[in-house]
């Protein structure tokens, strides 16, 4: 049996880490409530619902340098108050974020690839997970998606993961240790519009070599997005790791969204000291109108000179409706 | 029969430091994960440098010519635009105010793109709030 230290002194101590931090964000969620509300349908078959998209930097503890166990579960309890939420990188704590998601079908990206490097690293750290809790690199895509139910169309999800990365050592970027990739699911509003919404994460570092591996992933997204979505409206959200003032990168995303045909939703950071790296975008198809009715930083997930990750939260608020 | 004995022994003691050693280990992690869990903080420091210190760092570094334009607050919300590399210092602000002007859209931000520098030099000579 795998010895972990979440006994019962750690899972009191974890609930009143829990409880102080939902005391601290109360105000703060407070303020937010016009974003994370219930889906709401109109005469006219328009319906509004919220999205999230957050990178929870879920790593093990060594890595995260923090714990991240202890503030999974407020990022959870805080994310389930939006319709939609699309998290990166929840790679050690989906079940810990799952756990407070009560009410919201769940959607995992693509698990880790076969690459024989990954595979006999993985075997050598097995046993590894049998004393420490949390610790099962290398990963997968890291992604997940958390839906209202009532919002789910079928077949809902489509998965893939990127064919390049870069960087094996951390200055690099060391993005090889995932296997970064997208999942798509397909939402149905009560009045009938219908929203393809993809999640990605994609590689970061600053090196030539990631530029040009994000530059081929934002490709492979765009042909997918071709094929599994041809005139259907999208939402494109997650950790982009482009940065519009790099050299490189902001040419890479603008050819991409015009590709696609996306716009920028507005959603971005508000707080100072965030780098611009996530972003929502979409684009109204043949059948669904979409707009935005709000949208930006999500600032119940930061507290003072703490947040619960090393990512903003961002937030929109889309109005979809049917046009046929 | 002696070397059987002698082996048993040495299996039994091998045996008993392996538990005894996984029972330490699991014991130091659980304690070193609950002594810090309630000792620590919950969340991540945020940084320190603001994004605009960031970039502005990092612009200082790119090649001549160059130019950078921001709308909004440098502070807080804001956009900008870099031109780096470019034949001359009007084509490069010309870029950077198209390449602000762009992503002012993309956030809605309502306040214009103004150049903020222009090669080595800082021009903007608005007084920040």
């Amino acid at each position: 049996m795998a010895p972990r230290p979440s006994n019962r002194t750690c899972t009191v101590l974890r609930g009143c880490a829990l409880a102080g931090a939902l005391f601290l964000v109360a105000s703060a969620v407070a303020r937010a409530e016009g974003a994370a509300s219930t889906v709401t349908v109109s005469p006219a078959n328009a319906a509004s619902f919220s999205l999230l998209s957050y990178n929870v930097h879920g790593l093990f503890r060594l890595a995260a340098k923090d714990i991240p166990g202890a503030r999974s579960h407020t990022i959870g309890w805080l994310a389930s108050r939006y319709d939609v939420v699309l998290f990166q990188e929840d790679f050690e704590y989906h079940r810990a974020i799952k756990k407070e998601m009560r009410g919201r079908r769940a959607f995992r990206g693509n698990g880790m690839r076969l690459d024989p490097r990954l595979v006999a690293v993985k075997a050598l750290l097995l046993p590894a997970r049998l004393f420490v809790p949390h610790f099962s690199p290398p990963y997968g895509a890291g992604l997940s998606a958390f839906a209202d139910p009532a919002l789910v169309a079928e077949p809902a999800v489509a998965r893939r993961r990127y064919k390049t990365c870069a960087g094996w050592v951390r200055s690099s970027g060391a993005d090889c240790w995932a296997s970064k990739g997208f999942l798509r699911v397909r939402l149905r509003t009560p009045g009938g519009a219908e929203v393809d919404v993809y999640n990605t994460h994609l590689d970061a570092g600053p090196s030539k070599a990631s530029l040009k591996a994000r530059r081929r992933q934002l490709e492979q997204l765009a042909a997918a997005i071709e094929s599994l979505s041809p005139g259907q409206a999208v939402i494109v959200a997650g950790d982009f790791n482009c940065d519009f003032s790099r050299p490189g990168d902001g040419d890479a995303l603008m050819a991409f969204r015009q590709r696609t045909a996306l716009e920028d939703s507005g959603a971005g950071p508000d707080l100072p000291f965030w780098r611009e790296r996530d972003y929502v975008l979409y684009r109204s198809g043949a059948a669904t109108g979409l707009s935005v009715e709000a949208s930006g930083e999500a600032v119940e997930f930061v507290n003072g000179d703490r947040a619960l990750s090393d990512h903003p939260a961002l937030f929109v608020r889309f109005r979809a409706v049917p046009l046929s | 029969m002696l070397v059987p004995v002698r082996m048993s022994r040495i299996r039994r003691a091998a045996r008993d430091g392996f538990f005894a050693g996984l029972a330490a280990s699991t014991l130091a992690l659980a304690l070193a994960g609950c002594g810090a869990l309630g000792s620590q903080p919950m969340g991540l420091r945020v940084r320190a440098k603001t994004r605009f210190e960031s970039e502005w760092h990092r612009y200082a570094a790119l090649p001549e010519a160059k130019a950078i334009a921001v709308a909004g607050d440098p502070h807080g919300t804001y956009v900008s635009g870099i031109a780096e590399g470019e034949p001359s210092v009007a084509a490069a602000a010309a870029h950077a105010l198209a390449r602000c002007r762009e992503r002012r859209a993309d956030r809605r931000i309502e306040a214009p793109c103004r150049m903020y520098g222009v090669g080595r030099e800082i021009v903007d000579t608005r007084q920040d709030d």
